[in-house]
């Protein structure tokens, strides 16, 4: 299939994932005003909708997760071809949805019990910050500085483009 | 008079910056020969330069007093903001740091519009981009200038130079970058942007270091008293709840590749294979500063909840206090002067590509032709748009705050289908790209003139571009495929 019907597909996705969380919903999330400082915010009805919103938030995520490797892959795509770099952009999106998936799971089990502390700090907030944060970036700064020259711009490029700028900037033949 | 000591060391550091700009205006003024170099840089930035231009023009005045004001006021939720923009340096340089290099060089370009006129065949498209690049332009525009006084009106007030009024400190924020812009155009932007990112880097891990010292219990003690208060706002959704974090993580992931600021600055470098190199030095620019957003934030709600500092009245005070009271004076107006800096990036970044869809894409899309002077009329309009931003922030808060707080999402959901998409895509047609930069300035501008608020608190620019990019993709799959121009198409395919 096309990779641009996927992207339709991931998109329409998203809006009826969106429309479903969304229809008949007045829980407005955005959080109290704090009883003393009143240019702060606590999360007041939040904590407690959590549960029913997890699987929503997952698949939200997912979804856009989805869309980002997809975005990704019309960047380096040749005539609708995706070739050798498949493999490493699939293997960033089981990475991207592990690290996702373990944020929401831990977030999960930290609605039941006390939270489960790394450095001072709750868990999912640590894999937010050293998990999606750092990892994902890194790994596609890798891939695109060491497949730039295999397959985001080849010599056989460079070549086909010198040539559309010879022909580009060649004066048209008279003719008259 | 140590306090008068502390603020005069602030206001030192933060006049050498003033000046320095100054100095990088008259030096670039030079090296501005023609309406290329004005607005294209010649096409001949270096690595470093492009690198950190791209990093510290998204890092504006909303990342250094916005994002810590977010972090005081939310707990952890627009720490989302934060992760998404690295990933999104990815998405746009996967998208486009080869395609919109070679366009540029194959058909020279001067703006977004032209090149966005080119791709479709269409006038419309440029009349409508240059018209969504203007309304985001006065909008951010207002936002930085009115931050850049608001923090100067801060600083000068505790030293010998004592109040002075708002309108004097927009007049000098104005004045100063008016003056590097117009004189030396997008050189001087970008040579600034060099200077600015590195002192914001240098800046931020500084600031992070000193955060565990300046309060009791370090990092720690910061978590606990967190906990203590609110478990969820130290949580990884803030108070904010997972859906409106996720819809901030969809605008600022996907929205960094329809930022003009950033895609232009993508035609300017040297040669087409320096973005392997360009991007990671902008993520990591990114990533280091984006320590300040963070750790100023949450230990301003920690010296407030343990009553150590007065409440604050404004969430946007949060930086300013916390560098005035907390932080060595040295490092304070190192921090002041990276907080003006990052200020003045976007917003020179902004007054360029506002000149450039005045001057160019709005007459030559109604008239077919650009203006006479075209230089000199560029320095005009960059003056115009400074001033109209300047008179927004003093006079129309409510718009100012309008256009600001929805300018990301503005650029974004008009331009990340059109440009991001439509640059990868043979398919991809006129029609589609107008309906769709339409539909995002009506949904966007509906939804914030109307006050429509939107359950869980989903941004509203992420639904903006929801629609746009689902209109983008599903009309042009429905329409007959465009004829490109042979060189267009022969383009695509490499």
């Amino acid at each position: 299939m096309k990779l641009s019907w996927i992207l339709l597909g991931a998109l329409v996705t998203m809006c009826l994932i969106l429309g479903f969380i969304l229809v008949g919903e007045t829980h407005y999330g955005r959080g109290i005003e704090h009883a003393e400082n009143p240019a702060m915010q606590q999360s007041g009805t939040i904590s407690q909708s959590y549960p029913s919103g997890l699987w929503s938030a997952w698949l939200l995520g997912s979804v856009e997760i989805l869309l980002f490797l997809l975005c990704l892959g019309l960047g380096t795509q040749k005539g609708g071809r995706l070739g050798r770099i498949k493999v490493p952009l699939l293997v960033a999106g089981l990475l991207y949805l592990t690290i996702y998936s373990l944020l929401l799971v831990l977030s999960g089990a930290a609605v039941d019990q006390a939270p489960l502390l790394v450095f001072s700090f709750p868990a999912p907030s640590v894999v937010m910050m050293l998990g999606l944060w750092p990892v994902i970036p890194l790994y596609l700064v890798l891939l695109y500085y060491l497949k730039f020259d295999s397959w985001i711009l080849t010599p056989d490029d460079r070549r086909k483009f010198q040539r559309l700028l010879e022909i580009q900037r060649t004066p048209p033949e008279d003719t008259s | 008079m140590i306090e008068v000591s502390r603020s005069s060391v602030i206001l030192g550091f933060v006049l050498a910056y003033l000046a320095l700009c100054v100095v990088v205006g008259l030096w670039a003024l030079r090296r501005t020969h023609s309406t290329r170099d004005f607005f294209m840089a010649g096409r001949d930035l270096g690595i470093m330069v492009t690198g950190l231009a791209v990093f510290s023009s998204t890092m504006s005045g909303f990342g250094f007093v916005g994002g810590p004001g977010l972090v005081y006021r939310m707990g952890m939720s627009s720490v989302w903001m934060v992760i998404a923009i690295p990933i999104g340096y990815c998405l746009t340089f996967f998208l486009l740091a080869k395609r919109i290099r070679l366009f540029a060089e194959l058909r020279e370009p001067i703006s977004l519009p032209d090149a966005i006129s080119a791709r479709y065949k269409s006038q419309m498209s440029r009349l409508l981009a240059a018209l969504a690049i203007l309304l985001g332009v006065f909008g951010y525009l207002a936002t930085q200038i009115l931050a850049m006084a608001t923090v100067l009106k801060d600083i000068l007030g505790s030293t010998a130079v004592g109040l002075i009024s708002l309108e004097a400190c927009v007049a000098i924020s104005c004045a100063v970058l008016v003056f590097y812009c117009v004189t030396g155009g997008i050189i001087a932007s970008v040579y600034t942007d060099l200077v600015q990112g590195l002192v914001m880097m240098v800046a931020a891990v500084l600031v992070f270091l000193a955060t565990g010292s300046a309060v009791a219990g370090g990092w720690g003690g910061i978590a606990s008293t967190l906990l203590e208060d609110d478990p969820a706002a130290i949580g990884p959704w803030g108070t904010l709840g997972a859906f409106g974090c996720l819809s901030w993580y969809f605008l600022f992931t996907l929205g960094v590749a329809g930022q003009p600021h950033v895609v232009t600055k993508l035609m300017m470098n040297r040669r087409v294979g320096d973005a392997k190199y360009i991007l990671p030095v902008s993520i990591l620019g990114f990533a280091v500063s984006g320590l300040l957003w963070i750790s100023i934030g949450l230990a301003m709600r920690t010296l407030v909840l343990r009553g150590v500092h007065p409440t604050l009245a404004r969430a946007d005070a949060a930086a300013s206090q916390f560098l005035q009271h907390y932080v060595d004076p040295l490092l304070a107006g190192l921090v002041f002067a990276a907080l003006f800096a990052a200020i003045m990036s976007t917003a020179d970044g902004f007054l360029n590509i506002g000149a450039a869809a005045v001057v160019r894409d709005i007459p030559q899309a109604l008239r077919g032709r650009c203006v006479v002077r075209e230089l000199l009329w560029a320095r005009l309009a960059t003056l115009v748009i400074a001033v109209v931003a300047s008179v927004f922030a003093l006079y129309s808060d409510d718009l100012v705050a309008l256009l600001g707080a929805f300018g990301w999402g503005t650029f974004a959901a008009a331009l990340v289908p059109t440009v991001a998409i439509g640059f990868n895509w043979k398919r991809a047609t006129a029609l589609a790209a107008n309906v769709a930069m339409l539909s995002s300035l009506a949904l966007n501008f509906s939804l914030k003139l109307l006050n429509i608020q939107i359950p869980y608190g989903i941004d509203g620019g992420a639904l903006s571009l929801l629609v746009s990019l689902t209109l983008f993709v599903g009309i042009s799959l429905g329409s007959r495929p465009p004829d490109l121009d042979p060189d267009i198409d022969a383009l695509m395919d490499v």
